[in-house]
């Protein structure tokens, strides 16, 4: 394959990638983001902007011509304009098969919501509650008690009846149950089963969550059928399959969070992968979603006063102008004031603490790009609050959208979409040193050194602070840091110092080298004027003007 | 370099075609026929019709088959919700069952035993809303071509309403005490300032204004109504609206949620127009993206509304949610890339003596004539 085009769909972005062999090397040449889920915009300013033509009467050209224009792949990765709705009835109450339904439902970038069987007030109740949701997916879970099934599946079929245009229910329970449900309302709905007594429980959860994705797969595969695209892939599955990779391939422990439509999170390591994903929650038309934390979540992280009031019309106006721009930094503060709350709720649901923050890679996804460089470094170290167990934690964009399209490039050639993520798919923002511990306020917590070429940089850097070290475009960095007594770098025993020298030499980054000496866990104080010129001073620490924090 | 234009944010002497979606309607009109804002044009349904299903044979524990036999009341009654509608005797208890929903019992399924309550909703009186002739009729719509003056706007919460106008306001950044809202706003649309607290649409609601128009209105002023639900209902009432809102009228804000001044040429506007009648009209009503304010007129001819061509030296106003106010146009629509992978059409625009890129879509023309 010489090049591919990729179509990255969400609900208020759309992207055009444009991948092509350079000197025989799979490599970006450009992207184009349009706002809004505009395709045939999308398209027009690709063209214009890569000087290739991709469509010939309003098809995709393929393959490649000698000029260049067209693509030999084109593939489309997202979600459907709207988030399907799954509904999940939990039939006898079983706690191992909740939380298989759970985490089934929380992977699988559908819009979840819970009907616990038992809670419903009757029958009749149960058919309404489902008539009203009509959701597009069913998830039944629960045990083998027959006749608590028996109600709740004759609920479903009367709800089925002519109400909404259900796509499929999936049954987790025994073999016995599964037959059941067939019976009953196996003429009415496309079902499958998966019995959690004969299958290990992460099975179940990759075998539901699959299912779900690949409808979701086919939803967009249905906005789009007019392009003749050649494969369609949901967000999701692309992005895990792109971290899955590296993770293979240099052994990293990655955060990753995406807020293309709705908020994703994946972590990622060699003995597994979490996904979480929550619909309704981002920076556009999710944004009053965001409410759910609590306005004074979002508060907390504002380096200016900002009454709850105020942050709601903040995030109203969001939802009602459903635009991505955030030209103004104060705007730009308080998305990602929003965004740090949005990680930490996220997280607190995630891996088991101790895994959670132990991350040798945090990747922001490509709508925190938009941010200036130091902020969306604030999103990764306060929302993920890493605690790298060597000490040093890389944040890094995916500002091209390449971890989707890669993800989803590599269903049709998985050494090309290799090659191209590991050339270009991420930009590196910082590598940071993260200082554990506890020392007086002030107090110097490491000192060092770092060299790059022949410039040597000494510092010291006090308890509660952040410290950026530039270094030269196009070169690496030789750094030392030497704990004072009593403070740990990382995960490290306190006063053992850490260096990268030789092989082990620090890449470029955007921002340069951070040493993130505010300690582990984050503490912010509780009184607001406080709290917030501690934020101040930890922009200002990045470099961020002052006359920008009102 | 494009000659993109945009509609102006106010346009005098211009056509519409204003479009009323029907449930269920009896019409009152003929196509051809002149209307005035107060002429019904049908007697509608208000609000889809709402069906619920009780599970009946399964909750009696009965074959669907026999279901009909426990039933209290005969199909097509009325019941209230919380109503018993069948009743089985089970040696010396009795086991009910109860409708959800007031509504008629319409059918009950003798092979599901599913009963069906059906919620026949309120029927009203649907007014033109503006002066003009009617030009088509159908099924479901009645469409009045309108002369009148335009305003946009940013968003209306809750219904379309129509009204004489009344200024309360005297400055585009006053916010009236409840007190002002007072007799003189009975059946009027209100230009009620920069904003209205929750008392002052409490009082609104109590003197019976027929719409409300602000620059901006705060979540804030919703809590006593929504509680704590608010962010959900408003979100729902953002993309939906038919979702319910807790006023008999609408609320058009111009600008967005907070404490937004009005922008001044709107003020302007309706100043000059108070005492006509205007109509609070949905963008889904206009066939635009936004909603509008539209002042009826009786003259006969109007000129289309059409885009303004975005030229150097413009007047615009800027629908900036942090910022927005009155700009000067300094060039042609070009398409921006900042960062750059992102491509938008944009302008550049000065006030307060700096320059700044603004995307096309929040620039409104200042147009005094179309």
């Amino acid at each position: 394959m010489h090049s591919a085009v990729a179509i990255s769909c969400n609900q208020g972005m759309t992207r055009i990638v444009l991948a092509d062999r350079v000197e025989g090397e799979p490599r970006l040449l450009r992207t184009v983001a349009v706002p809004g889920r505009d395709v045939e915009t999308g398209l027009a300013f690709a063209e214009e902007r890569f000087g290739r033509r991709l469509l010939a009467e309003e098809r995709p050209i393929r393959p490649r011509g000698l000029l260049g224009d067209g693509a030999d792949a084109w593939i489309a990765v997202g979600s459907p304009a709207s988030v399907p709705l799954l509904a999940v009835l939990a039939i006898a109450p079983d706690p191992l098969l909740t939380d298989l339904a759970k985490r089934a439902a929380e992977a699988a970038m559908v819009e979840t919501h819970w009907i616990e069987a038992t809670q419903v007030a009757s029958l009749t109740a149960l058919v309404q509650q489902l008539v009203e949701l009509r959701p597009r997916f069913l998830l039944l879970t629960g045990g083998s008690d027959e006749s608590a099934w028996q109600s709740a599946i004759v609920a479903v079929s009367n709800a089925l009846g002519d109400a909404f245009d259900l796509e499929v229910g999936i049954v987790i329970a025994p073999e016995a149950i599964q037959q059941l449900v067939a019976k009953t309302i196996g003429d009415q709905v496309e079902l499958m089963g998966v019995d959690p007594t004969t299958s290990q429980p992460a099975e179940v959860v990759r075998a539901v969550t699959s299912e779900f994705r690949s409808r979701v797969a086919t939803l967009l595969s249905a906005e789009l059928k007019a392009l003749e695209l050649d494969r369609f892939v949901d967000r999701a599955t692309a992005l895990e399959r792109a971290l899955a990779f590296l993770v293979r391939r240099a052994d990293q422990r990655v955060a990753l969070v995406d807020l293309e439509q709705g908020m994703l999170g994946i972590w990622a390591r060699s003995e597994g992968m979490l996904t979480l994903y929550r619909a309704g929650r981002d920076l556009e038309q999710g944004a009053l979603g965001l409410a759910a934390l609590g306005p004074e979540t979002i508060a907390r992280w504002l380096p200016f006063p900002m009454t709850e009031e105020d942050i709601l019309d903040w995030l109203a106006n969001r939802v009602m102008t459903a635009s991505p721009f955030l030209f103004e930094w104060r705007d730009q503060l308080i998305a990602t004031a929003a965004v740090r709350a949005l990680v930490q709720d996220l997280a607190s649901a995630g891996p088991p603490s101790g895994m959670r923050e132990d991350l040798t890679l945090v990747v922001l996804g490509p709508r925190l790009a938009w941010l200036s460089a130091e902020l969306a470094l604030l999103c990764a170290l306060d929302g993920f609050a890493p605690l790298p167990a060597g000490g040093l934690v890389s944040v890094a964009l995916d500002e091209a959208d390449l971890l989707a399209t890669c993800g989803a490039l590599a269903e049709i050639d998985p050494g090309y979409a290799a090659t191209l993520l590991e050339r270009d798919a991420l930009f590196p923002l910082a590598h940071v040193i993260v200082v554990a511990g506890d020392a007086m306020e002030g107090a110097i917590a490491v000192r060092g050194e770092v060299r790059a070429g022949d410039l040597v940089h000494r510092f010291a850097v006090p308890w509660g602070s952040l410290h950026v070290l530039p270094f030269p475009s196009g070169r690496s960095a030789e750094l030392l840091v030497e704990p004072e007594a009593g403070i740990r770098i990382g995960s490290l025993e306190p006063g053992v110092a850490i260096e990268f020298a030789g092989e082990a030499a620090l890449g470029w980054t955007r921002l340069g080298i951070v040493i993130d000496a505010r300690g582990r866990p984050l503490r912010l104080p509780d009184d607001p004027p406080v709290r917030a010129r501690r934020i101040r001073s930890w922009l200002a620490d990045l470099g961020v003007a002052e006359g920008v924090m009102r | 370099m494009s000659a993109l234009g945009r509609l102006p944010l106010v346009a005098q002497d211009v056509e519409c075609l204003v479009r009323h979606r029907l449930a269920a309607p009896e019409l009152r009109v003929a196509v051809g026929q002149l209307v005035e804002p107060e002429t019904i044009l049908a007697m509608a349904a208000d609000g889809l019709p709402r069906s619920a299903r009780i599970a009946l044979a399964a909750e009696l524990g009965v074959p669907p088959a026999d279901a009909a036999r426990y039933l209290v009341r005969a199909l097509g009654e009325r019941v209230e919700a919380g109503e018993v509608v069948a009743v089985r005797r089970r040696g010396l208890r009795s086991q009910e069952v109860t409708s959800p929903i007031a509504g008629r019992l319409a059918t009950l399924d003798a092979e599901t035993g599913l009963l069906t309550v059906v919620t026949d909703p309120p029927r009203r009186a649907v007014p033109a809303l503006v002066a003009g002739e009617v030009r088509s009729v159908a099924d479901d719509a009645v469409t009045i071509r309108a002369i009148g003056d335009l305003l946009l706007g940013a968003s209306l919460l809750g219904r379309e309403s129509a009204g004489p106008l009344i200024v309360l306001a005297d400055r585009p950044d006053r916010e009236l005490p409840a007190e002002e809202f007072d007799e003189r706003c009975r059946g009027a649309i209100v230009l009620a300032g920069m904003t209205v607290s929750s008392a002052a649409l409490r009082r609104l609601h109590d003197v019976g204004a027929a719409g409300v128009i602000v620059g901006g209105l705060s979540t804030h002023a919703l809590e006593p109504f929504w509680g704590s639900t608010t962010p959900t209902r408003l979100q729902r009432a953002l993309v939906d609206p038919s979702a319910d809102w807790p006023f008999p009228f609408g609320v058009l804000m111009l600008e967005g949620f907070g404490r937004l001044p009005v922008p001044e040429p709107a003020f302007d506007f309706l100043a000059e127009r108070t005492g006509r009648w205007v109509a609070l009209l949905s963008s889904a009503s206009l066939g635009l993206d936004r909603p509008a304010c539209f002042v009826s007129s009786r003259g006969l001819q109007g000129q289309p509304l059409q885009p303004i061509e975005l030229v150097p030296g413009a007047v615009v106003h800027l629908r900036l949610p942090a910022r927005p106010g009155l700009g000067r146009l300094v060039s042609v629509p070009f398409v921006a890339r900042q960062p750059d992978s992102l491509a938008f059409r944009a302008v550049w625009v000065e006030r307060d003596g700096n320059r700044e890129i603004v995307p096309v879509d929040l620039v409104d023309p200042v147009a005094a004539d179309a």
